[in-house]
Order: C-alpha cells, then sequence, then structure tokens
C-alpha cells in the first residue's frame, strides 16, 4: 500500500505516527516469504468478507513469495477429529471393498502447507497437541481464525505460543475497506516491485546487537516464552534482509522449507544486522500483542481518569504475570530497570511503542489486565467450553443406539469381523436349503466381496461422557465493614475448598466485591498456583456494592451453567449493602437492589451459602439470605476449616 | 514426528541444568521412575526430550513388538517366554520414545484387534499400542497436566504394573510395558492428578533464564539451529558422542555404587523431616543420588549429589497443606538445611 492509500484510509494524526494496518500488513507480508519458520498467524476477525479478503490477499503473497505455485492452502475444521491427522484405516471404502483400505492421515496432506484452522477458539486440546507439534516441527503453518468473544475463553495458549504474529481484525472500521484489500490482492507489491528478486530471503544469523535488544525487549513486555524472541528476532531478520534486497539467484520454488535452506546456505555467513526500524516492527508486531506488561508508562495521560491511583497500588506487578510463578527477584525481573546497563533497548521499546497512533497502546495495555485474568483462569478454566458439559466419546460400548448416542463403526466392525466365515457359511446353508430367516437373498457363493454381516448384537456405540463439572462461585464482601476481620479467613477456605475440589477435579471461582464495584478476581480454575496468587492480590476496604457483586457473580454463573456445570454460590458478607449499582451511596436503596439482584442469582445456581461474617447474625444478612433462598450460617468467628465444612454440609 | 528432521542435540542446550540433570539420572537408572518438567511454555521442554532420545545409546533388543531383552529372563512378551522356540534373532535398536498425544484414543494406547487382519482372515490378532512401543524406553506426554482423566487412569495402571493387560473385545493379552514417564507441563494451566504425580521419580522445574546473556545464546543456538540443522548436529557431534560414552559408563557403574549408611541415614532423616508419604520417596531419592554419582564418574555418592537431587526426588511428594504459601521447592530447601546442614558448607 503506498502512503497516499494509508493517508485516504485514516488520517494520520502526525508524521511520526505510522498506519498499524500498514505496520500488519508489512509483517504478513514478510510472513508470507516463509510462512513455515514463522509458525503462523493468530488472527481475531468476525467472519465476513473482510477477513475473507485479506486471506486471499496473505494466499496471493504467499504464492507470489514462492514464485507462483504457493505453499499448499487447507481448511480445517475445529471439530475435526485428532485421529483423522494420522494415518489409518478408511472404514467405509474398506467396507464397500471388503478389504482393508488405508486412509491417509491430514497431516500427511498438510505438510509443507498453510493451514487455516476455522474457529480457533473452539479447538479441543486433543487437536491443538498435534497441531502444535506439526507446527513445531515446521511441517505446517497455521492461520488460526479466532473469534472469541472478549470475555470468552480464546484458543488454546498451547497454539498461540507458535504462531508468530498476532493480528487484530475485530475493529472493522480501523481496517482497510474492502476494495483496497481487493487492490492489494489484485497487485501484491512483491511482484510489482520485485519481479525477479522476489524470493525467499535468507535466514541468516542474527547480528548480536538485534538479538540482545529482543532479549532485552522481551524481558521489558514480561514474556518468558523464549519462542517469542526467536519469532521475532526472524522477522527482524526477513525485514532488514529485504531493506537490503538481498538477490537471489536461484528460483525456489514449492515447499518453503527447502528453498529457505537453498537460498540460506547460499548466503549463509553474512549475519544480518536488524536495524531499529526492522527491530521496531519486530517489537510491534510479535512482542506487544503477546505482552503482560506495557513498559514506559511514563505519559500518565494514557491512564483512566476515572480510577483513583491509589487504587491500584494492591495491584501487583506480579498480577499481569500469570507465567511467572513468583516474580523472581533476581536481576533480570522486568520491572526493574536497573538490570539494564544500556539504556539503549528502553529507547528501542519506546520509539517502536511511541510510533503507534495515540489511544492504541491505552487500549492494548487495558487488554491485557483482561488477558492475565483469562490465562489465571484457563487451563483447567478452558474445560468449560471444551471438555465439560459437552459430552466427549471414551471408547465404545456394545449396544444398539438410542437416543443421541452414535454408533461406533470401528468398534462394531471390530465386534463383526471374527464372525464372516461362520456367518456367511451359516446364510449360504440358509439359502441352500431354503429356510433362511435373517439372511438376505443373495445368489452369489460368499467371495471376498461379499458384504460384511452384522448382527443387532456387533453394534457398539460411542461411550460418551457428559462431565458435569462443580464450581464453587465465592462472593467475597471485601468492603471496609468486613475486610479486615473476615477477608483473611475468607482466603483460608477459598484454598481449603480448592484442595479439596482439586481431589475431586471441581473448580472455583471469586468475584469480590468493595469500593466502586465487582471483580472477577479468580475466572474458573482448578489450578492452585492461579487461585493463591489470585488471593493474594485480594484487597480490601471501601463501600459495600453488594448488587455489583451478586450481578457479577450471577454472570459468572449463567455462563457456567451454560457449560453445563453445576454452580454453588457461597457469599461471604455482612449483608449491610451501602453502594447501589449505579455507585449512589444509600443504605435503603442498595439493599433493596442488593435483595433484588440474589433473587435474579438465586436461580442460577443449584447450592447456595450466604456466611454471614458480622459479629452479631445481622437482620440485613439474614434478608439477603432469605432473598437469595440461601443456607444461611452465622459465622462470627469464622475459621476457614469452619466455612468449608459448612459448605460441605450444603452442597451434600 | 519429526523423524525426518534432525533433532536439537542435548548438549547444545543452554542452562536449564536441573532438567539436563534429571532427564540423564533418569535415562541412566530407568528404576528411578522418570521425570516430570514443569515450567513455563516456551522453555525448551520437549525439545529437550526429543534431544535426551536422541544422545541415548542404542538397546539390544529381540525383534518382537516389545523389543524383548535378549538375555533377560522375566519381563518378556509371550513369544519369548516359550523355552521351546529359539527366539528371534536380536539386534541394536534406537531407544524408543514414543509421544503420547492429548488426543489419543484408549484403542491407540493400549492397542486393539488388528482390523486388517481381521478383515483378511478373520483372525484375531491383537494390534500392540503406544504402550507396547513404549516398552523398554522412553514415554513422553507434553502437557500431561491437560491429559483426560479415563487416559491418566490408564497409564496409572500401567506405569506401576510395568505391563499392560488387556481384557476387551474377546482379546485376552498381558505384554511388558516397562518405560522410563516423562511428563511436561505448565502448572498453572492445571493441576495434576495426585495419583499420577506420584508415579513420577523426579519432578524438576524450569524456568526461562533470567540472564540476559543466557537468553541471547538459547535464541543463537536455535536460529543456528534452524538454519542449517545437519551442520548444527556436525558440530556437536563430538559433544554427543562423549556424553553417549558418559551414559554407558555411569550404567554399568551403577550396580557398583556405595553408598555409605551415615549418609541413607540422613537421606531417611529428610525424608521424615518432610514427611512425604510413603517408602517411594525415600527409594527415587536413593536411586537418582546414585544416578548422579554415577554420571559425575564416581563410585561413592556423596552429601552434594543428595543434596543435588533431594529437590527434585521429594518436591512433589510433600503433603499438602493449601493454606501454606512457601511452594514445595523452598520447603525441601529449609528441610535439608535442617538435615544436612548448609549446603555451603
Amino acid at each position: 500500500m503506498s502512503s497516499s492509500d494509508s493517508a485516504r484510509m485514516r488520517p494520520s494524526p502526525g508524521a511520526a505516527h505510522i498506519d498499524p494496518v500498514d505496520d500488519a500488513l508489512r509483517a504478513l507480508e514478510l510472513f508470507s516469504r516463509a510462512p513455515l519458520s514463522f509458525g503462523g498467524l493468530h488472527l481475531r476477525a468476525w467472519h465476513g468478507p473482510r477477513r475473507q479478503a485479506l486471506l486471499g490477499w496473505l494466499r496471493r503473497a504467499c504464492e507470489n513469495a514462492a514464485g507462483g505455485a504457493g505453499p499448499g492452502w487447507y481448511a480445517l475444521a475445529h471439530h475435526t477429529e485428532p485421529d483423522q491427522l494420522e494415518t489409518g484405516t478408511d472404514l467405509a471404502e474398506s467396507l464397500r471393498l471388503g478389504r482393508p483400505v488405508a486412509r491417509p492421515g491430514l497431516l500427511e496432506r498438510f505438510t509443507g502447507s498453510v493451514v487455516v484452522l476455522q474457529r480457533g477458539e473452539r479447538v479441543s486440546r486433543g487437536l491443538a497437541a498435534p497441531l502444535a507439534a506439526a507446527v513445531d516441527s515446521r511441517r505446517i503453518a497455521l492461520i488460526l481464525l479466532d473469534e472469541s468473544l472478549p470475555d470468552e475463553e480464546g484458543p488454546p495458549e498451547m497454539l498461540l505460543d507458535r504462531l508468530a504474529l498476532s493480528l487484530d481484525m475485530r475493529d472493522e472500521s480501523a481496517w482497510r475497506s474492502l476494495d483496497a484489500l481487493a487492490e492489494l490482492a489484485r497487485a501484491p507489491r512483491a511482484t510489482a516491485e520485485r519481479p525477479a528478486a522476489n524470493r525467499f530471503l535468507p535466514p541468516a544469523p542474527s547480528g548480536d546487537r538485534g538479538l540482545l535488544e529482543l532479549c532485552r525487549a522481551a524481558m521489558l513486555f514480561g514474556i518468558n516464552s523464549m519462542r517469542r524472541v526467536e519469532q521475532a528476532s526472524m522477522l527482524a531478520r526477513m525485514s532488514a534482509a529485504e531493506a537490503m534486497r538481498v538477490p537471489s539467484g536461484e528460483a525456489v520454488v514449492g515447499e518453503a522449507m527447502v528453498s529457505e535452506a537453498a537460498v540460506g546456505k547460499a548466503v549463509a555467513g553474512e549475519p544480518v544486522e536488524p536495524r531499529a526500524n526492522d527491530l521496531s516492527l519486530a517489537i510491534r508486531q510479535v512482542l506487544l500483542p503477546r505482552a503482560r506488561v506495557i513498559p514506559m508508562m511514563a505519559d500518565a495521560e494514557e491512564h483512566d481518569p476515572l480510577e483513583p491511583p491509589p487504587s491500584e497500588e494492591p495491584e501487583p506487578p506480579a498480577d499481569l504475570e500469570p507465567q511467572n510463578a513468583e516474580p523472581p527477584p533476581d536481576p533480570g525481573d522486568p520491572q526493574d530497570p536497573s538490570s539494564l546497563p544500556d539504556g539503549s533497548t528502553d529507547r528501542l521499546v519506546e520509539a517502536a511503542l511511541s510510533a503507534l497512533p495515540p489511544g492504541l497502546l491505552a487500549m492494548i495495555a487495558s487488554q491485557i489486565g483482561a488477558r492475565a485474568a483469562a490465562a489465571r483462569g484457563s487451563g483447567s478454566g478452558r474445560e468449560s467450553a471444551k471438555g465439560r458439559g459437552r459430552a466427549r466419546s471414551v471408547g465404545a460400548r456394545r449396544g444398539r443406539p438410542r437416543g443421541q448416542e452414535r454408533v461406533h463403526l470401528l468398534a462394531t466392525l471390530r465386534a463383526a469381523l471374527p464372525w464372516q466365515r461362520l456367518r456367511q457359511a451359516s446364510a449360504q446353508r440358509a439359502r441352500d436349503t431354503g429356510e433362511g430367516l435373517a439372511s438376505q437373498p443373495s445368489s452369489s457363493r460368499p467371495t471376498a466381496r461379499e458384504p460384511v454381516r452384522f448382527h443387532p448384537d456387533d453394534l457398539h456405540v460411542h461411550r460418551e461422557r457428559r462431565r458435569r463439572g462443580s464450581t464453587t462461585v465465592f462472593v467475597v464482601d471485601a468492603s471496609g465493614s468486613t475486610a479486615l476481620q473476615r477477608l483473611a479467613e475468607a482466603k483460608g477456605a477459598v484454598e481449603l475448598l480448592l484442595a479439596d475440589c482439586y481431589v475431586r477435579r471441581d473448580r472455583v471461582a471469586l468475584v469480590s466485591f468493595r469500593g466502586a464495584g465487582a471483580e472477577l478476581l479468580l475466572p474458573p480454575t482448578r489450578s492452585l498456583v492461579a487461585a493463591r496468587r489470585a488471593l493474594t492480590a485480594l484487597p480490601g476496604g471501601g463501600g459495600s456494592p453488594i448488587a455489583a457483586g451478586f450481578e457479577l457473580a450471577a454472570r459468572v454463573a449463567a455462563q457456567l451453567d451454560r457449560a453445563g456445570d453445576d454452580v454453588t454460590v457461597v457469599v461471604l458478607t455482612d449483608g449491610r449493602a451501602n453502594l447501589s449499582r449505579d455507585g449512589l451511596p444509600g443504605r435503603e436503596r442498595a439493599a433493596d437492589e442488593a435483595r433484588r439482584v440474589a433473587r435474579e442469582l438465586s436461580p442460577l445456581a443449584t447450592h447456595r451459602v450466604l456466611i454471614d461474617t458480622s459479629v452479631r447474625p445481622e437482620p440485613a444478612a439474614q434478608a439477603l439470605a432469605a432473598a437469595l433462598a440461601a443456607r444461611y450460617v452465622p459465622m462470627p468467628f469464622a475459621r476457614a476449616r469452619a466455612i468449608r465444612d459448612s459448605i460441605a454440609a450444603a452442597t451434600r | 514426528m519429526t523423524r525426518s528432521r534432525p533433532v536439537f542435540p542435548f548438549t547444545a542446550l543452554v542452562g536449564q541444568r536441573e532438567m539436563q540433570r534429571g532427564l540423564l539420572i533418569a535415562a541412566i537408572d530407568p528404576l528411578v521412575g522418570g521425570v516430570l518438567i514443569l515450567g513455563d511454555r516456551g522453555t525448551g521442554k520437549s525439545t529437550a526430550v526429543r534431544a535426551l532420545a536422541a544422545v541415548l545409546p542404542p538397546i539390544r533388543a529381540v525383534a518382537c513388538a516389545y523389543r524383548c531383552e535378549p538375555r533377560a529372563t522375566a519381563g518378556l512378551c509371550e513369544r519369548c517366554t516359550g523355552k521351546s522356540r529359539a527366539r528371534p534373532a536380536a539386534s541394536d535398536v534406537p531407544v524408543p520414545v514414543v509421544d503420547l498425544p492429548l488426543g489419543a484414543t484408549e484403542d491407540r494406547i493400549l492397542g486393539a484387534l488388528d482390523l486388517e487382519r481381521l478383515m483378511v482372515s478373520g483372525e484375531k490378532v491383537y494390534e500392540p499400542g503406544l504402550l507396547a512401543r513404549a516398552n523398554r524406553g522412553f514415554l513422553y506426554i507434553d502437557e500431561v497436566n491437560l491429559l483426560e482423566d479415563h487416559l491418566v487412569d490408564l497409564l496409572i495402571d500401567v506405569a506401576a504394573s510395568g505391563e499392560n493387560r488387556i481384557e476387551r473385545e474377546s482379546l485376552s493379552v498381558v505384554h511388558p510395558a516397562r518405560f522410563v514417564l516423562v511428563g511436561s507441563g505448565n502448572p498453572e494451566e492445571g493441576e495434576l492428578r495426585p495419583q499420577l504425580l506420584d508415579r513420577f521419580g523426579l519432578a524438576v522445574e524450569v524456568r526461562t533464564p533470567q540472564d540476559l546473556d543466557q537468553r541471547v545464546e538459547v535464541v543463537r543456538r536455535r536460529e543456528a539451529f534452524e538454519r542449517d540443522p545437519e551442520a548444527f548436529c556436525a558440530a556437536h557431534a563430538r559433544d554427543e558422542a562423549a556424553l553417549r560414552a558418559q551414559l554407558v559408563a555411569a550404567r554399568r557403574a551403577l550396580d557398583k555404587m556405595v553408598f555409605d549408611d551415615a549418609l541413607l541415614r540422613q537421606a531417611a532423616a529428610l525424608c521424615q523431616q518432610l514427611g512425604t508419604d510413603g517408602l517411594r520417596g525415600e527409594l527415587a531419592l536413593m536411586r537418582a543420588a546414585k544416578a548422579a554419582a554415577a554420571l559425575d564418574g564416581r563410585r561413592v555418592v556423596t552429601r552434594d549429589h543428595l543434596i543435588e537431587v533431594a529437590p527434585m526426588a521429594l518436591r512433589h511428594r510433600l503433603r499438602r497443606d493449601p493454606l501454606d504459601e512457601t511452594d514445595s521447592s523452598s520447603r525441601v530447601a529449609r528441610a535439608i538445611e535442617q538435615v544436612l546442614g548448609s549446603v555451603a558448607a
């Protein structure tokens, strides 16, 4: 795209700022030169012509880069059964022909190709794992289409970590128009500018300097995965080498790996030293989208002015680093700028980020918090959509299909085959004597083409396990009236319960409310590590917006319910609401509202417990328990174990 | 899956000493009981496991489906147990390292009726599964903490008994399935079932190097490998051969290791101090210490070896106290200091 093009699309606020779309397209163009080396692309976009157009353009770019016949381009459905990836037996064909027919595995066909995974946010781990391995061994490049909503679980981290690029097209107004994308596809810049030298760029060794800068930058962003640095370095080198316009004599057609190695060897030895521009591109396109911390928040105007700064204090930065079990107290801590003896990386990162239009960075920063929270609950939390609730086959059992059950073909066949000779012989006898009851009319003698004879007894169905998980949602009043006395015990109870749940494979979520509103501190998780971290960060003090807390709890409960979980809601409060949902003080109205929301929450949970944490049984809390239809447990000297026991009693 | 592509050499791994040592120890003495590798994404967990496979010396095996040991008398498959018939010829084969993918079916893991034979001749023949292929080798489960429960159940039985017993689809088969269990995963994304956790002899922790130079070196070597895998492996061939020789020597020395009584008592005291359940921890600790000493070319197990392996042998066996904030590694470290005295001394 020319500069005039970008000017038309999006008014540039200043000459210093680059167009984020231009930037992304540039990275994608480099990706198209060696898709397998980049692992792939995480594409967040709604289904529609715009995404279609972008993929079309990318495919053309890959073809052009390979000089005509590009890498293969395959679509893969998210519900593909994992064993289809490997070579197996083609059941239908085998039955038809009466001899085993092999079915080539999908991965075999995909080797050397770009695979477009549809609705990647719904992919099961069983499918994700072999795909991740295929990306690792450079067999395929994966374009993962992600249509998840902001508060939904995203695709498995296992896959995302392996995809170098990440592109968010969900804000369609900021994107190229369809026409512009179509034009791009018609006349890719690559062919227009470099008709002959448009070959793979050599992945020559990086210069030390660039590598050092990227390693440091990754640390600044709190990125622990070394894969990210590799990917960033790859992009920077490609960018630098392209700028050098390394002419390649060899025409390389076909598989990316081959051509890359060929050209790479041809020019090997000459380290490519990425320039600041190349590093900036890599920082913006590879590191920034996966950042856990945004360094250099010097411009305070990016902060939300509504959020009073002190309330951010209790949030330790470790909270943004879900990958880091304990924030390491070593010199490499990303929070510690003194560990960088040389300020150049800071300047580089600053330059890379400041090239972005104002506002964009703040938006990304706000997404990071949400992602960190989601990551805390991921893993086992992921199961809510992909393992729990939804039935999954765990083998076969003998029986005729009833209701929704599916016939297990393989098992049925295995049951029938050993009897074929006998059955055919008896069928023949029946035909000969003319008194066959169950046999089908057939004139031919048993041959290899004889159809397989099934008896009703052979039938096997998928043994499905519809796991009804169970999740306990804690709703903890962290307001001033309760905070100090009970917060510690509430934390203890959550951990104890989690230890129980852990044995039973149940999950725990934690909603807390105080001050201006409610917060999902711990999305449904089974991870003790994640829970502990959320709990140490649990801040206390401020008003008591019970209604807001219940409202959030109801949202969480509804989501779990949809996923097929049994929900237990445990409320720890003294029941003295003093803030209504719109943030206005007033006990009367707040209490009224709290009871109303409690009635909405009530049907969403299978079990409900309200633990009154005030010193004497509090009428307000009793009223609230009644509205929630919850078991009321006054617990003036709440002890973690006592709370746990009463919950166990209530759910039994 | 990566058969055609050379594997990143073990000796080219940067840092991650605990993981490297843990893997080597498990390779020297299969009785240690395998390794669980816990850590962040992108820290080279799977790379290390695959690298280990490539460096291991080949094993002598009979040409049967289970690679039975030619001179062994126990732990053999049915065919090799038969006294009358002469056993098939033995040859040197690479140590099998079998991946158990998260999405594997029960049939694929346990083995099932051979469909092809059924169709062609109507014969009922058992077709061995992944467990059979892993016999005498390694069974590697990436993201082991995300493994489905019903698959975990299969593994738990087999890992304990060393044999795979199938009674289904009118099959009745028992075959040896002795393997070193290697798992990796990120504990942030889900916990391991305690029963499976217990099957691992060692648990090592791996973290992204926080040292900048080390990080740069990691990426530099990866890039060099990606650019020209063959040349990179050739450059490390001598180191690999040396490590292989070291492993062979260590294995040979294993039976002759000296573990003096005073040290044995200290090892027991350490387990007692930590309240690790059962004897398994103690056994793993002693075996691992022996293997570590053998790896270093020593004949006598020293206190240093005990200190080195204690965290990996014990950290996953501590009784869980959910209210105790201290992580298990530091609890082990504290106990070591109490029982064995200051580590620095």
